[in-house]
């Protein structure tokens, strides 16, 4: 079976590797050579993993095959220890194989149009590692015997949450922890249910907390589906309401405000409706062009272009590794992380030229020198030969064809840039917006500059700058976002800045935006989703959404009610004091997925008369937990014949 | 030694007195004599596919009646049948047999004549193959 | 000689569900018999073994085997068990020759004479597939896999299922073999009751995961007896007699089958004045039918106008 899953994957990696190629040929610019091959590597490794896993439990699924195998001299644990080596080394040999293949491939020169790091393996290895998961929750599903077969596959939600987590995660190290706890979680449970053979009463301790934990996960999945489904069933009436700033071409700025599903109305700075002039009537959302339908894109002072680990996207997104710059007749321009500037041929598919920035620089350090990528795509009507590429003390025009570089500005020794990027003026002729630590500045093609805006005093420090290109030409609008920390501690409070430039006169205006209320949800079915939810995940959920009070208080009732049926059904079947309180404590955390997963994994004893006190009594203790009368001999009816002296 | 006895389960009679039958009636009919030597417990118990202890009990009891012997190293024998019935006990074990013997002769259509006279010529060659035999004892 | 016995269980019971599959269990097995346990299909006889291999977990009471506690057995003591389950199961892929080897690597004590000499007398080929081979090849690897290690106790559960008479002597003649060594216990529960009488020091019998009788083979034979009772006419009612197993009606002739029978019970059964009073021993299997048959009184009298067809 492990042939066939070599076999597959080669396949589908190879596919994916076609597919960049064709890609590449129709010139669709540089595109990344792992994004797909990663997600199906993903859920390859996935199925592979759990089928694997599966199969090897269910392989002595027969009782006495199973009787075989444990009734040896060898501790379970031993026998469990030797089958998941063998089971790893077949998926190595699966999947890891082909993965490094792959690697290897694209390592090698002459295979893929890009520079090539290390650090690029981690997503592929992150799903070599995912698959793993998969194959303990494989084993885990197989291992149980629960009476419903459903109750069975709780513990593949665990996985599946793994799954999730790899995806959210921003950093591999995030991605690694989630991995290791929930293999953690999964590896206990397993180990528990084969030391007992699948049951759950007679497990040692971690394979009885790993084995509800998982299941845990299982249940509040399914809860979640249960809740997505109903609030697509039910007609949801309202949808978050919140307000943001749009900015109109003229440079007038409106403020557009959504309520639940109701169409956005647009209100100017005074919170008066806004007449549409030719109309005559409110101004509608569709009365904006495609322009002024997108909020401005803004350039981050604190982003550092060259540092690998501080770029924004997810370790996931292939962007993160490497930089396309451009594509140049039949070449693709990539910044590396050193500064410099390399080129790959489509054809070829290999690094044809490299063009070093006067000094260059090393990796994670912020010296002066190498290249930075522009803050933004490059504007499509700029014509070439030249191009606008700066290091971070000085701008540049270079030439790609001829590999001419031209200084046409720099920064004095105490500055930055931060971040620039060009776009051509209605005329046609190259504009350069250049952002430094303290200043916004364009400039022409010469190096002149045309206008000139220094940060304003009133903030510390600033999360973004934006601008904007007004009509009729030369007019420009800056807006500058205050840091989120900042504003935090001034309790959301900031304003956001607006200037107004023309050309040739300077500011001419400048007003400060009030912050907006953040967006407030009023869904009913979300809140009746926080009732549901465990607290624990309540907790983890409040850091994206919050919810107002009560709401996201009101979880703890019903993990209050969870945490009384679950000491009531432990007192009907007599548990101990300390198994009592720490499911009392496990439904507090966990509320109602908990509950769930408690029913599901507890196996009940069952309960007879007592015939000392007429109760009902369970049946694994010696004696009657109500008045200590034990269990009596089975009725004679005088044919029993005992002796066990031999006649010899 | 090449003694042989036939088991049958599933009858009412106990495995080890199905053992001590067949070696009384053995004896009775001359294929043992005094002297001959019985498979050891083992080797018996094994042959006839039996548990030991079984064929062990059945060796006890004949020893108990003075018809066979252990001697130690050597094996198991027969040895002088000594008289252990008496003669009451004898009639009460013979009653049964005559009773199968005379009552499927009437079934048969025998006259009582005519049992008589196949009775006293069966005697007659019984004691002439082995009566040197039964005259030694 | 007061040797610990080899298996005790102390108010061993097992529910499942609702339904309790072993009663209060309490039995011992000494050490150096052959010991049998009886009882119809479903009365706990494999649920019995399985928990005193540590296979299922009792819901109360506990089990020693070897000295040990059947939940915990050690990897030593497991050494010294060999356990045979009814279904002969083995890994369907590995030939006669692999599962030699990957059974040999496991136990220090592996004898390959007596593995080699069990495998003769069944006959596979040793380049067979167990997938190839039949059941009573299969039966016999097994078994040779099982005897090899040369185990102090031997479980086996229903060793005889599905075999072929051959195979079947064959496996009673490997059980007298293995009672060579005195030291050396088999537990074995069967249905076929021929192979019982052939080869048990013991029995004990489960009726309805109750265990109603554990003595020598003889005693229980002994102690079951059938009663025929010749009337004139119709037979009279049945006054209640203790140890009663069945009784059957006929025309003229009352059979009773009990337990025990004694002064008290001849008493009970001359008061109605049969006219003719025989006692009969009955076979093993004849006495385990009446004694887990259903109890109580059968009747076979045809009615005058009831014409049988």
């Amino acid at each position: 079976m492990a042939l066939l899953a070599l076999a597959v994957l080669t396949f589908l990696l190879t596919v994916s590797y076609r597919q960049y190629g064709a890609e590449l040929q129709r010139g669709y610019g540089a595109v990344p050579p792992l994004g797909q091959a990663m997600t199906q590597a993903g859920f390859f490794c996935a199925i592979f993993g759990t089928v694997l896993g599966w199969l090897q439990i269910r392989a002595e699924k027969h009782r006495d095959l199973w009787a075989f195998l444990v009734h040896r001299p060898m501790t379970r644990t031993a026998i469990l220890v030797s089958k998941s080596l063998a089971g790893l080394c077949l998926y190595t040999f699966g999947a890891g194989l082909p993965l490094l293949g792959f690697i290897i491939l694209l390592w090698t020169p002459g295979h893929v149009a890009a520079p090539f790091e290390w650090a690029m393996t981690r997503p592929l290895s992150v799903m070599f590692l995912l698959g793993i998961v998969f194959y303990l929750a494989g084993m885990l599903v197989a291992v149980r015997q629960a009476r419903w077969h459903g109750s069975r596959g709780l513990g593949f939600g665990l996985a599946l949450v793994a799954a999730m987590g790899v995806f959210v995660g921003h950093e591999f190290w995030q991605t690694l922890l989630i991995l290791t706890m929930t293999g953690g979680i999964l590896l206990l449970a397993v180990w528990g249910g084969f030391e007992s053979g699948g049951n759950y009463r007679n497990q040692s301790l971690p394979g009885k907390v790993g084995l509800t934990l998982a299941c845990t996960a299982g249940t509040a999945l399914l809860l979640l589906l249960f809740i997505g489904l109903s609030e697509t069933l039910v007609p949801s009436s309202s949808g978050p309401s919140y307000s943001e700033y749009r900015f109109t071409t003229n440079g007038v700025v409106i403020k557009v405000i959504h309520h639940g599903v109701e169409p956005p109305k647009i209100v100017d700075l005074n919170g008066k409706p806004i007449i549409n002039d030719k109309t005559g009537r409110l101004l509608t959302e569709g009365d904006l062009s495609p322009e002024e339908n997108t909020p401005p894109a803004r350039i981050s002072p604190i982003f550092s272009p060259l540092d690998e680990r501080s770029r924004p996207y997810s370790y996931l997104n292939p962007y993160r590794y490497y930089c396309p710059w451009q594509v140049a007749g039949k070449k693709i321009w990539y910044f590396t992380p050193d500064g410099s500037l390399v080129a790959y041929d489509i054809v070829t598919r290999r690094q044809t030229a490299i063009l070093e920035a006067p000094a260059k620089l090393h990796k994670f350090s912020h010296g002066p020198g190498g290249f930075i990528p522009p803050s933004h795509s490059y504007d499509s009507r700029i014509t070439a030969p030249w191009q606008l590429v700066a290091s971070t003390k000085t701008l540049y025009l270079v030439d790609l064809e001829k590999r001419a570089l031209k200084p046409i500005w720099s920064v004095p020794d105490d500055e930055t840039i931060v971040g620039y990027w060009g776009y051509a003026t209605i005329a046609g002729s190259l504009r350069a917006l250049v952002v430094t630590r303290t200043v916004v500045k364009m400039l022409d093609l010469e190096g002149q500059e045309v206008w000139s805006v220094p940060y304003p005093p009133s903030f510390s420090a600033y999360a973004g700058i934006s601008c904007l290109v007004l009509k009729p030409s030369g007019r420009f609008a800056v807006i500058f976002y205050p840091d989120p920390k900042a504003d935090e501690g001034s309790g959301g409070n900031l304003p956001s800045r607006i200037e107004w430039i023309t050309s040739g006169e300077g500011v001419t205006a400048s007003t400060d935006l009030p912050p907006l209320p953040p967006a407030v949800q009023e869904s009913p079915l979300l809140s009746l989703e926080s009732l549901i939810l465990p607290p624990a995940l309540s907790a983890v959920a409040a850091r994206w959404k919050p919810l107002q009070w009560p709401w996201n208080s009101a979880c703890l009732l019903p993990a209050g009610l969870c945490a009384i049926t679950g000491w009531w059904l432990g007192r009907r079947s007599s548990f101990s004091r300390k198994s009592q309180v720490g499911w009392a404590v496990f439904h507090l955390l966990f509320g109602f997925a908990g509950l769930l997963a408690f029913l599901g994994v507890q196996e009940w004893p069952a309960r007879e008369e007592c015939p000392g006190c007429k109760k009902l009594r369970v049946v694994d203790r010696a004696q009657c937990p109500h008045c200590g009368a034990g269990f009596p001999p089975p009725e004679k009816n005088g044919t029993e014949i005992f002796e066990l002296s031999s006649a010899n | 030694m090449n003694f042989d006895c036939v088991i049958n389960t599933g009858s009412s009679t106990p495995i080890y007195k199905q053992v001590t039958d067949q070696v009384r009636r053995a004896v009775a009919t001359g294929r043992l004599a005094v002297g001959d030597q019985l498979p050891s417990v083992r080797v018996f118990a094994e042959t006839l596919v039996l548990n030991p202890n079984t064929v062990a009990r059945a060796y006890a009891d004949l020893a108990r009646e003075g018809l066979i012997e252990s001697r130690p190293g050597r094996g198991v024998f027969l040895i002088h049948k000594r008289k252990v019935f008496t003669r009451e006990e004898g009639c009460r074990r013979l009653e049964p047999l005559l009773e199968a013997l005379i009552g499927e002769a009437m079934a048969l259509d025998f006259s009582p004549a005519d049992l008589q006279a196949a009775l006293a010529r069966k005697l007659s060659q019984w004691l002439s193959e082995n009566g040197g035999r039964k005259n030694n004892e | 000689m007061s040797e610990p016995p080899v298996i005790q269980t102390r108010e061993l019971t097992r529910y499942f569900g609702r339904k309790c599959a072993v009663q209060t269990l309490n039995l011992e097995v000494p050490r150096g018999c052959v010991f049998a346990f009886l009882g119809r299909n479903g009365s706990g006889k494999t649920t019995t073994i399985r928990m005193l291999l540590g296979m299922l977990a009792p819901t109360r009471g506990r089990a020693t085997v070897l000295g040990c506690d059947s939940q915990a057995l050690t990897p030593p003591v497991q050494a010294r068990i060999g356990y045979l389950t009814e279904e002969h199961q083995l890994y369907a892929w590995m030939s006669l020759r692999e599962a030699a080897a990957f059974q040999s690597a496991f136990y220090p004590g592996w004898n390959e004479k007596i593995f080699r000499g069990v495998i003769e007398h069944f006959g596979p080929r040793p380049e067979a597939r167990v997938k190839d081979l039949s059941r009573g090849e299969r039966a016999g690897l097994c078994l040779a896999l099982t005897l090899a290690p040369d185990p102090e106790l031997l479980i086996l559960d229903d060793p005889a299922l599905g075999l072929d008479p051959v195979a079947r002597r064959t496996l009673v003649e490997s059980m007298i073999y293995l009672t060579r060594r005195s030291d050396r216990t088999i537990f074995f529960s069967s249905h076929n009751l021929a192979d019982v009488e052939r080869v048990a020091d013991y029995i004990a019998v489960l009726d309805h995961s109750v265990l109603r009788v554990c003595c020598p083979l003889e005693s229980f034979r002994d102690n079951v007896r059938e009663v025929r009772l010749g009337f004139t006419g119709p037979p009279p009612p049945l006054p209640h007699i203790p140890g009663l197993l069945q009784a059957l009606r006929l025309e003229r002739q009352l059979r009773v089958t009990c337990v025990h029978y004694n002064g008290a019970t001849e008493k009970a059964l001359k008061n109605l004045s049969p006219a003719t009073m025989e006692i009969l021993p009955l076979g093993l299997e004849d006495a385990f039918i009446s004694y887990l048959g259903k109890q109580g009184e059968k009747s076979f009298i045809l009615a005058d106008t009831e014409v049988p067809s």
